[in-house]
């Protein structure tokens, strides 16, 4: 269940009698509504940490809702898109959604369809939310590696045998074995298979 | 006076009378039409020949006590001029025609996007109020405001409709020939208190004997209305004593065109959006329509004239209009009807 304080809708539209009324019909819906009036608004507004999801028109004066979500997409935290355009032109839908935009609507478009896709939005927020505290979590796990370990760790990953990785470090197989066990502590990966999808996650790279 | 065309009678006997009188200084000049008797082996075929216009000047000469003796001037067949000058007008009419039908292609897209805006805000603002009177409290203060809006948006839906539609509609130009001089001061009459009100001081500078145009006056006096209403407004924000309007008209193009410009002191126009300001619907403005240079683009082009706008290198914009002199029409000036009609039919393009 997505929470009160995440359920956040963020309206980018130059056109203010249209926001009011469709920050209305989003709060009466039992939204959180935060109003901008152009995309340099928002990007200049927002919060690093925000959460929710994105409803900008594509027409805007200055940038246009397409440099808005190319903005957007380069950054940590990159809110889901819905577009709303009162002409739906085929060019900019193909760039728009090729862009990874969440829905593509058209003015004048009905609440039940609007919430439709805010919904949809917000559970892929929820679920990039759940996987950025998730990635976080591993990396400060990882930061507890000692250089040494680190450097065992690619090795592990690039698949050889605690011998040939003592034998590339001038170390003894104990050793190595020792540091295994105390990265596999650490990482809290119960399994070969789990330590390789945390490190692919984090992108660690092997050592060759 | 039996063979000038009935709709033309009345206004010659009234031309001849008030030459007759010694306070007008006898000076007499008239264009009428007289029908000509059908002759055999010629005509249209039908048994009758198309009226022949006819231009009369002319001179009374007066007695020692004032009563008219004679009258003296020529008569000119300006057949060829009237009839050239009804099938320019008839082209001008098309190419509006046609110019309007390419803006409505053009502009047909922008149109629905400027009329999904108030619709969306309509239709999200009835299904917000529907939420608000289905609580077990209704909000009624809240679905007051909302039907205000609803009503706000309709108005501005009923407008966009209503210029769309005045911008297309096909009202026929009537083209005349035009005193540049006399037109401008005119129209800075027509907004003096509108200048007045908004603090605005407007300055006049118009070449002497300036070449005639051949231009449609209530649709050249919207041009430059609207290039006026737009200086002003982007002087709004700026200090009183700096809002100034200037209008300016010279020869330009080795004295083939005219140039009027108007120049503002206002807040410019933003590189970015310089390229889209005359496009229907394009508008910096809170609460514009975005059709004013569209609309004036539009009627320039059908004049065969350009319209363009810049930034001033110190503040401000300038609109420049650049209307072609009319050749048809400055003739007229120097030379008499009889080799004016030769030169309006060369003048013709085939």
């Amino acid at each position: 269940m997505i929470s009160v304080a995440t359920r956040i809708v963020h309206i980018v539209d130059d056109d203010e009698s249209f926001s009011r009324a469709t920050a209305r019909s989003l709060k009466a819906s039992g939204y959180t509504v935060e109003l901008y009036v152009s995309a340099t608004d928002f990007l200049a507004r927002r919060q690093h940490e925000a959460r929710g999801c994105v409803l900008a028109d594509l027409q805007m004066p200055g940038p246009s809702g397409l440099e808005l979500q190319t903005a957007l997409a380069t950054a940590d935290n990159p809110l889901p898109v819905i577009f709303l355009t009162g002409t739906g032109d085929i060019p900019s839908t193909v760039i728009a959604l090729k862009g990874g935009a969440e829905d593509f609507l058209t003015k004048p478009v009905l609440l039940a369809d609007l919430v439709n896709a805010v919904d949809r939005a917000l559970a892929r927020d929820e679920q990039a939310a759940a996987r950025r505290t998730r990635e976080a979590a591993m990396r400060e796990r990882f930061q507890r590696l000692t250089a040494r370990e680190t450097e065992v760790l690619r090795h592990v990953i690039a698949g050889r045998l605690n011998k040939e990785i003592g034998d590339r470090l001038s170390a003894t197989e104990r050793t190595i074995k020792a540091h295994r066990a105390a990265i596999m502590d650490k990482l809290g990966a119960g399994s070969p298979a789990e330590l390789g999808r945390m490190t692919e996650e984090l992108g660690v790279q092997p050592l060759h | 006076m039996e063979s000038v065309m009935e709709e033309d009678r009345a206004p010659l006997q009234q031309r001849i009378e008030s030459a007759l009188q010694s306070s007008s200084g006898g000076q007499f000049h008239a264009e009428y039409r007289v029908m000509t008797s059908p002759m055999p082996g010629k005509g249209n075929g039908n048994g009758t020949d198309a009226p022949r216009w006819i231009a009369a000047r002319g001179r009374v000469e007066y007695d020692a006590k004032g009563a008219p003796l004679r009258m003296r001037g020529i008569s000119v067949d300006i057949s060829e001029r009237k009839r050239a000058e009804e099938e320019a007008q008839a082209r001008q009419n098309e190419v509006m025609h046609l110019a309007r039908l390419t803006t409505l292609g053009e502009i047909s897209g922008s149109l629905a996007h400027e009329l999904n805006q108030p619709l969306g805000a309509i239709l999200a603002n009835a299904e917000a109020g529907e939420l608000y009177l289905g609580r077990t409290t209704p909000d009624v203060a809240e679905v007051r405001e909302i039907l205000a809006d609803i009503r706000k948006d309709g108005l501005r839906a009923r407008d966009i409709v209503q210029g769309t539609r005045s911008f297309l509609r096909r009202k026929s130009m009537n083209l005349e020939p035009l005193q540049l001089g006399d037109l401008l001061r005119e129209t800075a009459r027509m907004i003096s208190s509108d200048a007045a009100s908004r603090k605005t001081t407007v300055s006049l500078h118009i070449a002497e004997n300036l070449p005639m145009v051949y231009a449609d006056r209530v649709h050249l006096q919207q041009v430059i209305v609207n290039l006026f209403v737009n200086g002003m407004d982007a002087m709004e924000s700026i200090p009183l004593a700096l809002r100034r309007l200037t209008l300016s008209a010279v020869p330009c193009d080795n004295g083939s065109r005219v140039e009027i410009s108007v120049s503002d002191a206002g807040i410019g126009i933003a590189a970015g959006q310089l390229p889209m300001i005359f496009q229907p619907f394009y508008t910096s403005k809170r609460g514009g329509l975005g059709l004013g240079l569209a609309i004036s683009q539009s009627i320039v082009q059908v004049h065969g004239g350009s319209l363009a706008v810049e930034n001033n290198a110190d503040r401000g914009a300038t609109a420049r209009l650049r209307l072609p002199v009319h050749a048809l029409v400055n003739v007229d000036e120097h030379s008499n009807d009889k080799t004016n009609t030769k030169t309006l039919t060369e003048a013709l393009p085939a």
